[in-house]
Parts: C-alpha cells; structure tokens; sequence
C-alpha cells in the first residue's frame, strides 16, 4: 500500500556501526490511521530505525519524509509533527508528572495544555501521580507518563518501541485503547515490539526486520498467504519462518 | 565453618570481575582517542606517583621529609602510629554511613538469593575489599616509599595495616546493622539516628575538649615540634588510643628480617582474628545488605549526574517544602520552556551545592579585601580591576566545574533530548543559559560584597561588571562543547579512571588553548588599538570606553562561536554509543 498521501515515508534507510550494518536499505510507508507492526530478533535494527525516524539518531544514507517534510532538510518542522515513546522512557527526575506536561506542551507549542493535559492524566490513570517527581515514578508509570507526554502533542506521527513494557494488565488494556483510538483519530503509527500477540492484536500490516534488511512487508493474511506460513498459521510461525529460525517447509 | 564450595565459587567470581575490568580496560585502548586518554592518563598518574616516591630520595633511613630534621625512632613508630589511627578513624566514620554490606548492583539479588552463608558472603566482600585497598593505597606507598628504614618491609606492613583497617571499618558497619536491627526491634521501629548523632556528637566534642585541656595539642609552629610529639605521644589517652596500631607501626618500620617476620606473625595473627570475628559475628546481613546497597548505588547514580557532597545524599520527596512551582522566568516559548526545567532542577535539588558555592565565592572576596594584598595591587583603580578579576576568573573556573546544571546532568536522557522539535544551537543555548545565570548572579554578588566591605568605587566598576555574564556564558558555553564531544559519564572508584583523567587533561588543555587564542586575538586588537589611539590623538576616556566595547563584541563572539560549537557537538552526539 504505497500512495502519495503517506504520513511517513522512509527510501532506503541505512545505517552502520562501525563494520556492523544495522540497518540496510530499509524502505517502507505509513498511511493515516495506519499501524505498522515492526518485528524482528534481536539485534535486528529496529530501535536504530525507530530512533532514526524519531531524529534521535542522525541519517547516514536514506531518506525520510514526515507529512512530506524531509527530516533533514526540515528537522524541527517534521519532528513538531512526530511523537517518539522510546523503549525505556527517562523522565526528568525534578519534575513532577504536571510539570512534565508543562514542558511538553512548552516545547511543541500547545497553549491550551492544562484541561487537556489533566485529561491524560486520568486517560493514562496519572491523576493521583500528578505531583510524583519523575525520579519517584515506577518502570509503568515512567512509560504512561511518556504515553501521556506523546499523546499531548497530538502527533500525525506515532513511533513507539515496546509500549507496553511495565504496564500492569489494566495500563496494557487501555495503552491498546489509546493506541487504537490515536489511529482511528488518523495518526500513522510505527509500534515494535517483540510481543506478537500485541502485533496481531492492533497492527493492520507488518514489517518483520532480520539483520537490518525487510523480510518481509504486508499484512498478516498476505503472510498467511505466502510461503512464509501455511494456511492459517500463526504470527510466531510467520515470524520464524521470515527471520530463518526455522525453515519453510516445502 | 566457611564452606569451602561457595566460597571457591565467589572468588571465581572476583577472578570473573578482576578480568573484566581489565578486558574493559584494554578495549578502551582499542580506539585511537581511548589509547590517546589511557596514555596520558596514565602517564600522569606514574609521573605523580614517581615524584612522590623519589622527592625525597630512594633509601633514606630516617622519616625524613614529613616533619624535616631527623627524630628518634621511638617518635617514628608513634607517628606512623598515628597515622594508622587516624586513617582507621576515618574509616570507622565513613563505616557508620551504612549498616550492612555493600554490594555493587549485579551482585546484591543474585548472592543474597544464592545458597551461600552470610559468613561467606562477608568474606567474599572483605576479600574484594582487602584487593581494591591494596590499589588505593598505592598512593602511601609512594608517599612513605623513600621515607621508610627499608621500604619492602615498610610497604609490606602498611598494605597489610590498610587492609586490617578496611576489615576493621566493615565489621563495624556489620556491627551497627545488627545493633540497629536488635534496638530496632526493642524500641518498636523508633529512629535511633538523631540520638546516635547525639551521641557521637558528645564523644567527638569530649574528646576535642579533653585534648585542649590537657595541652597536647600541637598548636604554635615556633616551639620544639618533637618536644610536643614526645609530649602528646606521652599522653595515657592518647597513648591508648593509638595502642592497636602499635603492631603494625612496627612492622612498617622494621630495620631487619628478624624483626620484620616476628611482627609480621603478629599482625596476620592480629588480622586473622579480625577477619574471621568479623565474618562469624555477621548474623541477619540481609535487608541491611539491601538497603547500603541501594543507598550507595543511589548515590553513586546521583553523583554521576553531578550532585556532589550534601546534594547527593538527600532527594526531595512529594509534600517536601522545597517542592514548590518555579516561576516561567525565562518565558514560555521553547527556550524558555527548557531553560525553566534547568532551573527547577536547580532551586530543588542543589542546596548543598549552592552553599559550598556561597563559601567560596565568600572565600574569594575576602582574599581581595585582605589590607596586605590590597597594599601590593597598587592604586585603587588597579587593586580594584586585580581584585575583580581574581573573583571572576577564579570564581568562574570553580562553579563552572562544580555547578552541573547542564548537558552534564542530562546525559541519560539524551534520546528525549533529541527527538524535541528545536534546533541543536537553540538546544544547546536553551541548557547552559541557567548556570551562567546562577553564576553570573553570584559573581555579581561577590564584586558588590567586596564594594561593600572596602568602600573603594572607580566608575570603571560597572564596565567590569557589564563583562561579567557574557564572560561566564563564554566559559561555561565552551565547557559544555567540549564535553558533548567527549562525554563520559563517571562516576567515582569506577574503572576507566585511568582514561577519565587522560580525557579530563586533554580537555583542560583544549579549553586553555581556545581561550588562549580568543585572548590572543582580543590583546592584539586592543594594542592595535592603543596605536591607533596614538596616532590620531585620540582622548584616554575615548580609547577605555573603545576598549572596554571591542573587549565585550570578542567574548560575545567567542560566546556565539562556542555555542555553535554546542550544537554542533549535540547534533552529532551519538545515542546509541556507551558513555560509561
């Protein structure tokens, strides 16, 4: 599905660490209201692609488009567009939970931040944290906070890497809420995780990453359609077949 | 009974870690910049070490040097002595700051859960602690190394007093852990800490009084300073109190092999006792265990974000008085957004920090105002400009180093950092513009103390005070540049000490190159001035009020340059390489 109306578009993102390619010639787009399950083993380069689209980590080769902005041409205008819930979250240890809001909404120009952001704090079950520094915050609450953070930005763009690391089983049941309702609101959402049930669950196509190559992009029933799986197989069979931890059968 | 299975097994593990370390050591080396910092870093430290060792001359067979003419040997061993007292002092006080044992945060689960005896665990900890002395106490080894009747023995015998005084020092944490536990349990969970404050407090302060009071204190430069010692050391309490160390004094200052093996059997039977009363006294070492290590690994983690001393010690809670709303100075748009999280950062966390701050510029103003300093600097106007410049460049180069309100507090959360919609440049401006803040604030405070206490005012005073915080930006703009280039995150007693101090060298050095030069170019300018000035006749307060312009657009400029530099640096700072 590759159309000129893409919220993200990325052509030929490659990366290396010293000798180790970590990512090479990756390509793929992003429709609104789109999610893309990125999976892969680990070591695989998808937190380094994650990271680059976020612009965390600087482009060496490639390309990449944010609602048509180029991102490096165009770094601040297509990162103000872009929200990225990195895999650890690291909150600002002297600021309490609000004050985290404060700077968010400061930093993406939001001027009417206050209900909205007392909002999320219920939404993300906050409310009673709302003065917690971010150095007392548990791993759960750290990563609802950073959901929060995201969420107050309104992103077109959604990066998240292991969302849902953390959260209790009540946080999971509503960050899949919000997840599902940010991309029917029409945000392009990029989420990987290692958890395929979760993949399976929420995302319409897949990205399955192996040595920082794609080995696969499509829908899980154009996975269950190719030689990948048989018939009706599961993600995890689809999975391991892709990445070669276990061989297609003839 | 130590089982011998386990405790096999944990000094395989110290093997394990001994080797790590080394390995990290050598992969360090492995990159240009690495070899480079190890090298230099190291050299320094030989070079260090050597100039210690050899001042005084290899071989000497007196403790010379310390106290100048030669003293008789009875008043050696009582100094040595002395020494060994007060260092196990020391120890036993930074010993009751934790009640249990400390162990790093890859160990504490595993071990505690693993099927070892507490009496194990402690002499698998007293170990690994009885090898890093041997390491930090290489720097007495240097000191006392020329100063000893014959040094193998001296060293022998001090590594070996060092080493009882650390096994020493552990117990009494194990002690006071138990002590809590079991006071705990029958005073019902009250805290004890106030009144053992209390307690120690009474002691320190009887002790201070009983030695003023008795006049053993070595007060007056000008008496027969062995004629006090002999006095002191004549002292029965001073006398008791430095009796432990007697065995080991000797050994350190042993003149022959007969004498150096008989002390030698006392004090391994000394240090045996010790151990093994240390290790088999230990009972429920668990949750105190937990907690020290918690607690220091907090500290550590706080001091490797730049907290310092009293700072690290303490972090404010919710409900805390101090956590209250720092107002929006800076503004609301996206710099005055992160300059307002610098500043929150700074009002509530850094108390300690800002008072040592206060003392020193306090310290800096009272050395100008000093009246024998102030006759030397000549008329008013100079002493004022000396004494100004004293306070700002001294003052400056001090907080910027112990002020880490900036990208040096930040390096955790650099991921967040760069994904914000800003510009590195404005990024960078938005970051440091808090401390130079603070610092210019408290400079100014220092140049207005000192007006107020001396009287003396040229006119001239303003401009220097105009100087002041486009100089400190310059400074601590330029700080940060350089370190987002070659960060580290360190944290004190770690490895890679070796490589930080390299890197730290090489980083002063291109710092007093930089400043060199804009300094260079701002001094070549001013005399072309002065020239200028000459030739066309220009008045005098025309070319100061020239000079004073031409000096505020070059550090201005330098300013821009280093942040720019900063931005540079930001943009291309590299997330997913280790810091550590």
């Amino acid at each position: 599905m590759e159309t000129n109306s893409s919220l993200l578009k990325v052509s030929g993102l490659s990366r290396a660490y010293g000798t180790v390619q970590a990512v090479d010639g990756l390509s793929f787009e992003v429709q609104p209201g789109e999610i893309l399950g990125l999976v892969g083993p680990n070591g695989a380069g998808k937190t380094t692609s994650l990271r680059t689209i976020a612009g965390v980590l600087p482009i060496q080769s490639g390309e990449i488009q944010v609602v048509g902005r180029d991102l490096v041409e165009d770094p601040i205008g297509a990162k103000s567009l872009l929200a990225w819930v990195p895999d650890e979250p690291q909150p600002d240890e002297n600021l309490t939970v609000l004050e985290h809001l404060e700077f968010t909404a400061g930093i993406y120009g939001i001027g009417d931040w206050g209900e909205i952001a007392h909002e999320l704090l219920a939404r993300f079950d906050l409310t009673a944290k709302a003065d917690a520094l971010g150095g007392e915050l548990s791993r759960g609450m750290r990563q609802k906070l950073a959901f929060a953070q995201a969420w107050l930005t309104r992103p077109r763009v959604l990066l998240m890497d292991e969302p849902l690391s953390g959260l209790d089983p009540l946080g999971i049941r509503a960050a899949k809420a919000e997840i599902l309702q940010m991309a029917a609101e029409g945000a392009a959402i990029v989420l990987s995780s290692h958890l395929l049930k979760l993949i399976e669950e929420l995302a319409d196509r897949l990205l399955i990453l192996d040595a920082g190559r794609a080995v696969f992009t499509g829908t899980l029933e154009e996975a269950r359609a190719s030689d990948l799986a048989d018939s009706g197989g599961s993600l995890e069979e689809i999975f391991l077949a892709a990445t070669g931890a276990r061989p297609v059968e003839d | 009974m130590a089982s011998t299975h386990s405790l096999t097994t944990l000094f395989g593990l110290a093997r394990l870690h001994w080797r790590a370390g080394f390995r990290k050591q050598f992969r360090r080396m492995r990159t240009p910049s690495g070899c480079i910092f190890g090298l230099i870093g190291g050299g320094l430290i030989a070079s260090w070490m050597g100039a210690l060792m050899f001042s005084t001359g290899h071989g000497g067979a007196e403790l010379k040097g310390l106290m100048g003419p030669a003293i008789d040997p009875l008043l050696q061993v009582f100094l040595v002595q002395c020494f060994l007292t007060a260092f196990a002092v020391l120890s036993l006080f930074s010993a009751f700051n934790s009640k249990g044992l400390y162990l790093p945060k890859g160990e504490v689960h595993a071990l505690l859960s693993a099927p070892i005896s507490s009496a194990d665990l402690v002499r698998y900890r007293l170990l690994v602690d009885a090898g890093k002395t041997v390491v930090s106490s290489m720097v007495f080894v240097a000191l006392f190394w020329g100063r000893l009747p014959k040094p193998g023995y001296g060293v022998f015998g001090l590594l070996l007093a060092l080493f009882t005084i650390t096994v020493l020092s552990r117990a009494a944490s194990l002690a006071l852990g138990n002590t809590n536990l079991w006071l705990g349990r029958f005073f019902q969970g009250r805290s004890l800490g106030r009144a053992g404050f209390m307690l120690g407090a009474l002691a320190w302060g009887g002790m201070i009084f009983f030695m003023v009071k008795s006049d053993v204190v070595m007060f007056g430069l000008d008496m027969d300073i062995q004629e006090r010692i002999r006095s002191f050391a004549a002292n029965p309490l001073v006398g008791l109190l430095a009796a432990p160390a007697r065995p080991f004094a000797e050994l350190v200052l042993a003149k022959t092999a007969s004498g150096f093996l008989l002390w030698l059997a006392v004090d391994v039977g000394l240090l045996a006792l010790v151990f093994e009363l240390c290790a088999r006294s230990a009972g429920e070492i668990r949750e105190a265990t937990m907690a020290t290590s918690e607690a220091l690994a907090k500290r550590l983690g706080a001091i490797s974000k730049g907290h310092s001393g009293v700072s690290a010690l303490g972090r404010l809670k919710r409900g805390d008085a101090r956590l209250r709303r720092v107002p929006r100075v800076f503004g609301r748009g996206k710099i005055g957004t992160i300059a307002w999280a610098q500043l929150v950062g700074v009002t509530r966390f850094s108390l300690g920090t800002f008072l040592l701050c206060f003392a020193v510029v306090g310290f800096l103003v009272m050395l100008t105002v000093d009246k024998d300093l102030a006759g030397e600097l000549g008329p008013p106007d100079k002493e004022m400009a000396i004494s100004t410049a004293i306070i700002v460049v001294l003052g400056t180069m001090y907080l910027g180093t112990s002020m880490r309100f900036d990208f040096r507090t930040s390096l955790t959360r650099m991921e967040s950092l760069k994904s914000w919609p800003l510009s590195a440049s404005r990024l960078f401006f938005a970051t440091v513009l808090p401390q130079a803040l603070i610092m210019t604030l408290l400079l100014i405070a220092g140049v207005l103390s000192r007006l107020a206490l001396t009287g003396v005012y040229e006119p001239v005073l303003l401009k220097y005070i105009a100087l002041i915080p486009a100089f400190v930006y310059a400074w601590v703009s330029l700080d940060n540049a350089v370190f987002l280039f070659f960060p580290v995150k360190f944290i004190p007693g770690q490895d890679g000490a070796v490589h930080h101090m390299g890197r730290s060298i090489l980083l002063l050095l291109l710092r007093v190159i930089l400043l060199t030069s804009f300094g260079v170019i701002l001094a070549g300018t001013l005399f072309l001035l002065s020239l200028l000035s000459d030739f066309m006749g220009m008045g005098a307060e025309l070319v100061e009020n020239l000079g004073f312009w031409l000096v505020l657009f070059g550090i201005l400029v330098a300013g821009a340059l280093f942040s720019r530099l900063g931005g540079l640096a930001l943009s291309h700072y590299d997330v997913s390489k280790s810091i550590s």
